[in-house]
């Protein structure tokens, strides 16, 4: 009896393995990426890089010398500047005399080795977000182990087609994952979908910077065919492609203009 | 199917398929420190070749009346190729500055004993 216990460890032991492989993969001409925010808190920044080829190692190569405005329907135009102190210690262009306003439409141009970009965002309006309730990961009291999902609470507006798209921040690192939600169902209710960022679970006591922004529905369609292209696998994500972009004139990447709130927690 | 012996026979298979049609990455870049993958040729690549051979041996046991017993013993994918199912692309874990494919396959080898009993 002991040895086929033994056997059956052994053919188990023999199934599903992972092992790197090489694959000659076509290269492509080089696209310019644009990722662009604005928000109701003079908060702007623009970052532009460009595509490297799969085997180049990883240093994409950032923009320093486009030309980076941002123009509002009443009237305003701003441009933007490069600094290289900017977000995530790469160059963005950015710019302290931009203080966003709900309803407003913005036209982000940007002019990059001879070719203009542009898109249009709407920023929304600001929906509410009243508390965070942190919702145990496993049955019985929590211990000091156990991780938490963070459910935002707040109202859906009754209208239909509010989006949200959630950054966290969890004892002072990013969370880089798109935590996106919108109103196709439980439109004008309480909110009931916590936020899972597998990576990024809260304990207790863990100290949860969390921004709620209202994004529109280009941005959400954006974020979402992005989330549904990574997944891996049977039975997880679609067939790969590029995410639906609202930037025209060929460039990769995404212009959004929203309204947010940041708040804090301790999980107790 | 190949009789050697009054009790034994043996068998063998080999399986080999071209591989399906797949969309692959063509280049990368970064989006809020993500690495997200490039797509231009939707379909244009293709998945490993899949190949295996399976052997088996039978044994004929003694006829007993209406009773009628064998052995059969085999070996699935003989050389245990691993051939792939999955294909990813991923951030090497081990060095964040480069990007690989890594393949996820099923079985290798897969011994079996059958007793088929007739009567």
């Amino acid at each position: 009896m002991k040895n086929l216990a033994y056997f059956i460890l052994l053919i188990t032991g023999l199934v599903a393995c992972e092992k790197e492989i090489n694959i000659d993969l076509n290269s492509s001409d080089t696209k310019i990426v644009i990722e662009a925010e604005i928000n109701n808190r003079n908060q702007s920044w623009v970052k532009i890089s460009k595509t490297l080829n799969f085997s180049e190692s990883n240093n994409f190569p950032t923009i320093e010398n486009a030309v980076v405005t941002i123009a509002d329907d009443a009237g305003n135009s701003t441009q933007l500047i490069y600094t290289s102190n900017g977000y995530t210690n790469n160059g963005v262009y950015t710019s302290n005399n931009l203080a966003g306003v709900a309803g407003r439409i913005y036209t982000l141009t940007v002019l990059v080795e001879g070719k203009t970009y542009t898109a249009q965002s709407v920023m929304p309006n600001l929906v509410n977000l009243d508390t965070v309730v942190f919702i145990p990961g496993q049955f019985g009291p929590p211990t000091a182990d156990t991780t938490f999902a963070v459910l935002p609470i707040y109202i859906d507006p009754a209208a239909f087609g509010n989006s949200y798209r959630f950054v966290q921040t969890l004892n002072g690192k990013k969370d880089p994952a798109f935590l996106i939600a919108n109103d196709n169902i439980n439109n004008g209710g309480i909110n009931q979908r916590p936020i899972f960022s597998f990576e990024y679970l809260p304990e207790r006591g863990d100290t949860l910077i969390l921004e709620m922004q209202s994004i529109n529905t280009a941005a959400y369609d954006y974020f979402n065919s992005l989330n549904q292209s990574a997944g891996e696998g049977p039975g997880g994500g679609a067939t790969p492609a590029n995410p639906v972009s609202n930037l025209q004139g060929g460039a990769l990447g995404y212009f959004s203009a929203y309204s947010s709130q940041i708040k804090t927690y301790i999980v107790p | 199917m190949y009789q050697i012996s009054k009790k034994w026979s043996v068998s063998g298979v080999f399986v080999y398929y071209t591989g399906n049609a797949v969309t692959f990455p063509s280049g990368k870049y970064e989006i809020n420190g993500n690495t997200i993958y490039y797509y231009t040729e939707r379909n244009g690549y293709r998945m490993p070749a899949y190949h295996r051979m399976d052997l088996s041996a039978t044994y004929e046991g003694t006829r007993k009346g209406r009773f009628q017993g064998s052995w059969n013993f085999s070996l699935y994918n003989a050389y245990g190729r691993q051939n792939a199912y999955i294909i990813n692309f991923e951030d090497d874990p081990n060095d964040p500055n480069r990007t690989r494919a890594v393949q996820t396959s099923l079985f290798r080898w897969v011994p079996s004993v059958t007793y088929n009993f007739s009567f």
